[in-house]
């Protein structure tokens, strides 16, 4: 693979100089009234729209959509590779997680010189501390994904059962469902799904990465993790969940079949479930995530950035539309029909709220906008990523897929996924004390 | 040769030419074999030797400082890497004799007996390789995931219960996926080889009253031997290659193939999650090595046996 990618590479450089030679003799622009044009790299569902919207409403600037892969499927090696060849694009989706690793690689220019400081105060604290890294900020939060509790409302009410409100209810709820519907399980556990699995340590009050010493330093078995990775693993050992990947086709036929009642999950997961349930209209809820005994608390899975690559050339128009897709009404109109995620900026919510149970009916009656709202205020805040998530996702992945199912298998797989982090981090280049 | 008469013409006009001659002919060659190949694989063994380096947490950006073997250490006590390595040697171990043991039988069968189906038999058995490598580990994905696949709900009902993903059974399944996609087309090039088998031997050896199989066996295969030899190669080469098929069992969850399960997943690993290009070119040069070493020593062994 690398061999041939290089040796493609060497082919393109004659290319690439000639169109440089070629662009420097380019006629310059006549003025202040030909818009400048932006290229914004995403795969999120509803980018074609935001474009589209923005450009309807802007006359000084045309953004143009191109989708690349999902992130972690190759966009932001894409991105990355881009940003090395200087072809950088002007804006691209970075998700949280890896945006320590896009900054320690210097892929983003901070947006400070162009006014995003002002916008703090729009955010919740923790959004805002996953983009401001090192004391600056890399990218305006574009949606969240407090975790959220997604329901079969129609067999819940058939089967007697209420939505569970703590983890222990989960659990009785759970043993119920066994115990009276042979072949139904209350929800599925997902073991292909790293940032879910973040996502619930998240919200058991683990804290993963923490550079507050200056250095990197990693810990996913302190008491928080193995407190759920211990809950999770009595669940599946007792047969009252299923331990499969979310979203393969097993899971989905379970979905479609009625045999696994509870998706855990974030806002915009309800598109998901539109997607690979379209028949069960209006029959899904959405509640909180079930709480631990400290009381009301939720993890952050998901979500996305939107950040400004170096070398982009209009940092300034950049900027403009990334604002506007953060802060305005107007965005989140655009993409309510196609994408159910929760917005970041806090003044957006009520209106987020109003514009997908108006512009989605799949989404209407789940009573998602006060779950997703009382989920998104109760994140815990000092969660950090570390700096080279991808690889991490990608061999959190490994450990859950070879251990969730066997006894003590969800801490075996965190204890050897944190010494190859920390493994990982040293070979990277980054200095991990013992 | 040594006993041919020494050609009448004279070469003293030809002498002059020739040097030029060759250049011309094989120059293109060369400049683009240097060009794009020994080229980026210079590249690849320059990058080998350097790494980064972070201060602190990182934000200031690494530093790019010469490693010198360092990557090469790393790689050689990196267990993922190891492990990755005998994985592939060893389904390198099976895959190989496998294929070229049964694309010899089947040659054979089409060269001999089966004259009337023969074109049949070969549009049939070149067919998997028409299918990319890509949709051909999706379909068999399909085929070996428990709930979807008809193979293991028939199973299921006579009693047997088969994991095809988990365990060490993969290496089996992926063993087979490649059997079923190169097959064919090793059927193909050994049978050319066999047609290219003067008949007048086959036909001295059916007179001397071989059968079938001892004229298979004794007269045909030991003089297709050059084409069985390049087989074998590219066969031996391509499974340290190891890569979209375990990549597409991986992606699609619930089997014990993790992201750097051979040594070529764990270089598109650290090139394109990690965005760390050195050590990616560590092992990559590390594979090119052993691909190198091993086709040396099969050449060897092959020259050696054809030796008098």
């Amino acid at each position: 693979m690398f061999r041939r990618r290089s040796r493609r590479a060497i082919r393109i450089v004659p290319l690439l100089m000639a169109a440089l030679l070629l662009a420097s003799c380019a006629v310059p622009g006549t003025g202040e009234d030909r818009p400048v044009t932006l290229t914004y790299w995403s795969w999120t569902s509803g980018s074609q729209e935001l474009a589209d919207r923005f450009n309807a409403t802007h006359d000084h600037i045309r953004v143009t959509f191109e989708k690349v892969p999902a992130g972690t499927a190759g966009g932001y090696s894409k991105m990355f590779n881009a940003v090395k060849a200087g072809k950088a694009p002007d804006v691209v989706a970075v998700e949280y997680p890896q945006l320590p690793g896009f900054v320690t690689q210097q892929v983003l220019q901070p947006l400070d010189p162009y006014g995003v400081t002002d916008l703090g105060d729009q955010y919740p604290d923790w959004a805002w501390r996953q983009v401001a890294l090192g004391g600056q900020v890399y990218g305006l939060p574009m949606n969240i994904g407090p975790t959220v509790m997604f329901y079969r409302t129609d067999l819940f009410a058939e089967y007697g059962l209420t939505p569970p409100t703590t983890w222990e209810e989960f659990r009785t709820t759970a043993e119920t469902v066994a115990a009276e519907h042979p072949g139904v399980t209350l929800t599925n556990f997902g073991t292909n799904d790293a940032a879910l699995l973040a996502g619930l340590a998240w919200q058991a009050g683990a804290r993963w990465f923490d550079s507050g010493s200056g250095h990197w330093q990693v810990d996913a078995t302190d008491e928080a993790g193995a407190r759920f990775a211990g809950y999770w693993e009595s669940l599946v050992d007792d047969g009252l969940v299923t331990a499969r990947p979310t979203f393969a086709e097993q899971h989905v036929t379970q979905l479609q079949q009625g045999t696994s009642l509870t998706v855990l999950a974030a806002p915009w997961t309800a598109a998901n479930i539109q997607r690979f349930a379209p028949d069960l209209a209006g029959r899904w809820g959405a509640a909180p995530l079930p709480a631990w005994p400290e009381g009301p608390a939720s993890g952050n899975y998901g979500g996305s950035s939107l950040a400004v690559p170096r070398g982009a050339d209009h940092p300034e128009e950049a900027m403009e539309f990334i604002r506007w897709v953060s802060t305005s009404p107007d965005a989140v109109e655009a993409v309510a029909q196609v994408n159910t995620s929760y917005p970041a900026n806090t003044t957006l919510t009520d209106h987020w709220g109003t514009a997908i149970e108006a512009a989605n009916p799949y989404v209407a009656g789940m009573d998602l906008p006060a779950a997703a709202g009382a989920a998104a205020r109760t994140v815990n805040p000092a969660w950090e990523w570390g700096p080279d998530m991808t690889e991490g996702f990608a061999r959190l992945v490994d450990e859950a897929t070879a251990w969730i199912g066997r006894p003590e298998g969800i801490r075996t797989a965190l204890a050897r996924w944190q010494d190859a982090t920390v493994d990982q981090l040293r070979q990277r280049g980054f200095t991990v004390p013992e | 040769m040594a006993t041919a008469a020494p050609p009448a013409r004279p070469r003293a006009a030809t002498r002059t030419r020739r040097p030029r001659a060759v250049l011309w002919l094989l120059g293109p060659f060369f400049a683009l074999f240097a060009l794009t190949y020994i080229a980026p694989m210079g590249y690849a063994l320059v990058l080998s030797l350097y790494r980064e380096k972070f201060t602190g947490i990182g934000w200031d950006g690494p530093t790019r400082v010469f490693a010198g073997a360092e990557n090469y250490v790393r790689a050689l006590t990196d267990p993922t890497f190891l492990t990755g390595t005998g994985r592939v040697l060893l389904y390198g171990l099976i895959y190989v004799p496998l294929v070229i043991t049964l694309a010899a039988a089947l040659a054979l069968l089409l060269d001999s007996a089966l004259t009337a189906a023969r074109r049949f038999f070969h549009t049939v058995l070149f067919l998997p390789h028409i299918v990319p490598g890509l949709i051909a580990a999706i379909v068999w994905v399909y085929l070996y995931t428990p709930g979807l696949s008809p193979i293991i709900d028939g199973l299921e009902g006579l009693g047997a219960e088969v994991d095809f993903l988990g365990g060490n059974t993969v290496l089996l399944s992926l063993v087979n996926i490649a059997v079923w996609q190169s097959l064919g087309f090793n059927v193909v090039l050994i049978y050319v080889a066999l047609r290219a088998v003067p008949a007048s031997t086959v036909e001295a050896a059916r007179l001397d009253g071989a059968g079938e199989l001892r004229t298979a066996v004794l007269v045909k295969l030991p003089q297709i031997r050059a084409a069985m030899f390049v087989v074998t190669l590219f066969t031996i080469i391509g499974s340290l290659q190891l890569f979209t098929e375990p990549q597409i069992v991986q992606s699609a969850g619930n089997s014990s193939v993790t992201s750097t399960w051979t040594p070529n997943m764990l270089a598109y690993a650290a090139a394109f999650n990690s965005n760390d290009y050195h050590y990616a070119a560590t092992v990559s040069v590390l594979i090119a090595a052993l691909a190198g070493v091993l086709s040396f020593t099969v050449t060897k062994l092959a020259h050696r046996r054809s030796a008098p």
